[in-house]
């Protein structure tokens, strides 16, 4: 019941803020079909690691890794963001993440201020030998969005591998998902 | 008699119905609240709140870099803060380094209404200058702990740059408070 009133308001307000919008593209463009959600550009998102979602056992912890739309207008994601720790300068650290397979990959609106995420996975390096690990403590995260050729850039300050040896793989990432990132 | 209580449920959901409703139609960004509506939503805790400094939209001059601390809503409610947020910055054991934030009173504070999903922030100032010149004995900070307004709990979020480790009379981080939107 309560469901239902709340169902047909929020109906109204999306009906009548819809209306509105298409009287905006009316006078900006006289044309019938409203244009297409555009991918987000890596100008109009802010990437960010959750660390107070970060969950997990056994040497690897699961964190949020959120692309928030700080445009002004909706847009789209699909797919895989590029993800590698660096320094402080911005020097890379080691492998860069590994992809974890996804059964599907969807288009993920963003409203503009909303998130979306992908789930990146960081192994304690403490699992691998120092010597051939050799650990050191990362500043930032460089974060491609899918197809995007530059680079956005977000605070990171766990420890990675120099190494780039296959054999220490310490990030995996999903492909983008719907939503603010939760603990998994 | 149950006709009556029903009626008043009814209005009540549609209350709420209505703020969720102009919550949504405002989940681009955070939005000052209309006082009536503030009066019927729960205050962000930090249970609700994940909270990151966007180093993407840090700004630079004179010594002082300015970033948008940002308080994302990962709840599945809106909720409203005002105020100022308590900040430090800690080494990756969560041990203070040096002075806790002071604040700035640049804007007049006013109700902040997060809707989920959603984001506010506030202006962080990072004293460049005072932390690499005044003899504040410097080291990398990894986290800055967060007090969102009347919590007593901190939200964590990364935050690789210097930090003074010398206390008393370097304030190095300033923060005013938190208003609507992503960006400074």
């Amino acid at each position: 019941m309560f469901k239902s009133i709340r169902r047909t308001l929020v109906a109204t307000a999306t009906a009548l803020t819809l209306g509105l919008g298409g009287a905006v593209w009316a006078t900006s463009a006289a044309s019938a079909a409203p244009a297409a959600v555009p991918t987000c550009s890596t100008a109009s998102l802010a990437v960010w690691v959750d660390v107070s979602q970060g969950s997990g056992a056994a040497g690897t912890i699961f964190y949020p890794l959120d692309f928030t739309n700080t445009g002004s207008r909706a847009c789209t994601l699909r797919g895989y963001p590029g993800v590698s720790a660096t320094t402080a300068n911005g020097k890379q650290l080691g492998r860069a993440a590994a992809r974890v397979p996804q059964d599907t990959a969807a288009t993920v609106t963003i409203p503009a201020g909303g998130s979306a995420h992908a789930v990146l996975s960081w192994v304690e390096v403490g699992n691998f030998t120092a010597s051939g690990c050799q650990p050191a403590t990362a500043s930032l995260i460089k974060v491609f969005p899918p197809g995007r050729t530059s680079a956005a850039f977000g605070f990171f300050s766990l420890q990675a591998c120099q190494s780039t040896k296959p054999l220490y793989q310490y990030l995996y990432v999903t492909a983008i998902q719907p939503g603010v990132g939760h603990a998994v | 008699m149950r006709t009556t209580i029903r009626r008043a449920a009814a209005a009540v959901a549609a209350a709420l119905a209505l703020g969720t409703g102009s919550a949504v139609v405002a989940a681009s960004s955070a939005s000052a609240a209309p006082a009536a509506h503030s009066t019927l939503l729960p205050v962000c805790t930090a249970g609700n709140l994940a909270v990151w400094v966007n180093y993407g939209a840090g700004q630079g001059a004179a010594g002082t870099f300015y970033y948008p601390l940002e308080f994302t809503n990962t709840s599945n409610h809106t909720c409203r803060t005002w105020g100022w947020p308590g900040i430090s910055a800690t080494n990756a054991n969560g041990h203070q380094l040096g002075d806790a934030a002071q604040r700035l009173h640049y804007y007049t504070p006013a109700w902040v209404n997060i809707a989920a999903g959603g984001t506010a922030h506030a202006l962080l100032a990072y004293g460049n200058a005072e932390v690499q010149t005044s003899g504040c004995k410097p080291t990398n900070a990894s986290l800055i702990k967060v007090y969102a307004p009347n919590q007593h709990t901190a939200d964590l979020g990364f935050f690789s740059l210097p930090a003074c480790t010398v206390g008393g009379s370097h304030v190095y981080l300033r923060v005013a408070n938190i208003q609507p939107g992503t960006n400074i």
